[in-house]
């Protein structure tokens, strides 16, 4: 079932992390992660329509088609998106596909709006896979 | 009992961390392990300066293997799940000359990659304090930092001496 409906500000969209080491030891996720390749596009999935499973299984099924590991996902509001200058748009497929598009291109400006990105997304866990250990607070 | 005196890094906790993180194990064994780690090293030197060498050694010899496992995870196209570039071998050459040309008392950065090959070296105190750089075979470096409310970008040259910019970067992240 194809979404190609306007993204709205209030919009999720997770980007699904497939690579271990963008996900840091405090659960944040690396500004790696967000680097648009191939660019100029970012591919990220709406959460709107979705149940939790089902939004976790498009991220399997990504993983699936690899194969690769589906570590997790790093949730984006699109208007933490918008205030880059940067536009969402959706595709007809996969389901609730949509690419960030927009960006610059000289590749550290690419990396400055990665890093801001990367600074707001929330990281979710797999719930599938064995769960890292608790970290403990870093010391003063 | 006898008492003795450990040279541990700045870092040791937040390698612990990321150790334990990345092998499943529980943080006060890997906290346990490097307290060993250099406690050996401490008796391989005679004096307070061997010491320092050494434990300033071991943050490079650290970032230095997790730059080879990096390069053997994304050797190949595609390493992400999707449509990566593999890391070039010249790519692991610029990143380690890079490496052991940092101030040995300069933190170490934690290695990543980018969906386009390039290597990436991280400088991470939280969300806004924090400094990237991408690295590929030719000498431009990437780099990109948070600075609280301030931001910095841009391109420098490597040719074997780590940029100054950088390094300025660098203590910023950590400043207090």
């Amino acid at each position: 079932m194809e979404n190609l409906s306007p993204v709205a500000d209030e919009e999720l969209m997770a980007r699904f992390l497939l690579y271990n080491r963008w996900i840091r030891a405090d659960q944040s996720v690396r500004a790696d992660a967000f680097v648009p390749h191939p660019y100029p596009d970012l591919s990220v999935t709406r959460h709107i329509g979705l149940t939790p499973d089902e939004l976790w299984q498009l991220g399997i099924d990504v993983a699936g088609a690899r194969p690769a590991t589906l570590y997790g996902r790093a949730d984006l509001q699109a208007m933490s998106v918008r205030l880059h200058a940067l536009e969402i748009d959706p595709t007809a497929t996969p389901r609730n596909h949509a690419n960030i598009t927009g960006w610059p291109t000289e590749k550290s400006a690419q990396k400055s709006i990665a890093q801001e990105l990367a600074a707001v997304a929330i990281f979710v866990a797999n719930p599938t896979r064995k769960e890292t250990p608790p970290l403990l607070p870093r010391p003063a | 009992m006898k008492s003795v005196t450990v040279q541990l890094p700045d870092d040791v906790y937040s390698r612990a961390e990321r150790r334990a993180a990345e092998r499943g194990a529980t943080l006060s064994g890997e906290i346990v392990a490097l307290v060993q780690r250099f406690s050996q090293e401490d008796q391989a030197g005679d004096d307070m300066q061997e010491r320092d060498r050494l434990a300033a050694g071991s943050g490079l010899e650290f970032a230095l293997q997790e730059l080879a496992q990096v390069a053997q995870e994304c050797s190949s196209s595609g390493w992400d799940g999707r449509e990566a570039i593999a890391i070039k071998p010249g790519s692991v050459r610029s990143a380690s000359e890079f490496l052991k040309g940092l101030p040995p008392d300069q933190p170490v950065p934690t290695i990543g990659a980018e969906p386009d090959g390039h290597i990436t070296l991280e400088w991470h105190q939280d969300a806004r304090r924090t400094l990237s750089i991408s690295i590929a075979s030719g000498p431009e470096i990437h780099y990109a930092a948070l600075l609280g409310d301030r931001k910095a970008f841009g391109q420098e040259l490597f040719l074997g001496e780590v940029p100054q910019l950088i390094l300025e970067l660098i203590q910023k992240i950590y400043a207090q």
